[in-house]
């Protein structure tokens, strides 16, 4: 067997440049996976738990993952596959608790007060802004939150959200269209409507 | 598009993403290393390295005549110390043991005697095959019946 009088180049990295490139690697994609993951469960505990996860599996693949163009990809697929399986296993201890909020009788979200703050500039106004709206994406019920996260963010089209969440198409559309209705009816109360988006 | 759907996907298409906590990185990095740290038998088979794997499974099916002639040989072991010595608390119990030995290396000897070696490993294999089965059979029921979409809130 030949070998390259060149060792450097040949040899395969050393452990601390392995996990030197997988920090990389991890500071790259931590917010894509963590932003998936907090939006679909509605958890920052649980987003964080599923992010971990999600980099633990990587880097036991993280040979394949380093240099190719479709990570964030499988990083996205893995981090909602794992947000599915948390949502189910907690589903019941779910039930139990969001028993114990108000809802109206076909399920749709409580009234929900945000704060509202005085801003000073244009950027803490938008930072403000954002923050308000994943707070009112939070506060959606579970079965509206996540088609509409997926439908949305994702862009996952109608079929293959209902085939992921084995719902019927129909219950797809309709979660999704009132998760919406509920969404517009907190932002205007906050007074972002339309016009405001478009201006 | 609807109205509401474009204001809804404009609305949130212009979300920047969540910023991952402060500590994230160090508690994977921290993570990893405590599994680095363990030694290989305690991971998951799959991270076993490829020479371990490919030599598990025979030796897992030479463990069980192995542990027969073990029992057998601790057996005469015993009955021998039994006749040299003097009877005492920890010989009796040390007969017990020797008894229960001997019984095991009786079983297993009539079993490995009388039973051809097809039927055992038959055997085994059929009941594999049914725990699969029936591992396969429930996984089915628990899709079926807890996650139909009538009870699923997803």
């Amino acid at each position: 067997m030949h070998l390259s009088d060149d060792e450097t180049v040949q040899s395969p990295p050393a452990a601390g440049d392995r996990n030197a490139e997988f920090t990389k690697f991890m500071r790259k994609y931590q917010d894509m996976v963590y932003s998936t993951a907090a939006r679909l469960s509605g958890s920052d505990a649980q987003a964080e738990d599923i992010s971990q996860e999600v980099f633990l599996r990587a880097h036991r693949r993280f040979e394949e993952l380093r240099d190719n163009p479709r990570a964030a990809g499988w990083l996205k697929t893995v981090a909602t596959n794992l947000t599915f399986t948390h949502l189910t296993r907690y589903r019941k201890r779910w039930v139990f608790f969001s028993q114990l909020q108000p809802q109206d009788e076909d399920g749709d979200a409580p009234e929900h007060e945000f704060a509202a703050a005085d801003s000073v500039t244009d950027e803490v106004q938008d930072e403000e802004r954002h923050e308000f709206i994943e707070a009112a994406l939070r506060a959606l019920p579970e079965h509206q939150r996540v088609p509409l996260v997926l439908f949305h963010f994702e862009e996952m089209p109608y079929e293959e959200i209902a085939s992921r969440l084995r719902v019927s198409l129909p219950k797809v559309k309709t979660d999704i269209h009132r998760a919406r209705q509920a969404l517009a009816g907190i932002l205007a109360r906050r007074g972002i409507t339309a016009a405001q988006l478009e201006s | 598009m609807t109205t509401l759907e474009q204001f809804i996907d404009g609305i949130l298409r212009k979300q920047p993403l969540r910023r991952a906590p402060a500590g994230f990185e160090a508690r994977v990095l921290q993570r990893l290393a405590q599994q680095a740290a363990r030694p290989w038998w305690l991971q998951g088979f799959n991270r076993w390295p490829k020479a371990a794997q490919l030599l598990f499974l025979p030796l897992a099916v030479c463990f069980v005549p192995l542990l027969f002639r073990a029992a057998g040989s601790l057996t005469a072991l015993l009955q021998s110390a039994r006749y040299s010595a003097p009877l005492d608390a920890a010989q009796s119990a040390a007969s017990t043991l020797g008894s229960l030995g001997h019984a095991a290396q009786v079983v297993g000897g009539l079993v490995m005697r009388e039973i051809p070696a097809v039927w055992i490993y038959g055997s085994v294999g059929l009941a594999a095959l049914l725990y699969a089965a029936l591992f396969g059979l429930s996984a089915a029921a628990f899709r079926t019946l807890v996650q139909t979409p009538q009870h699923a809130q997803y």
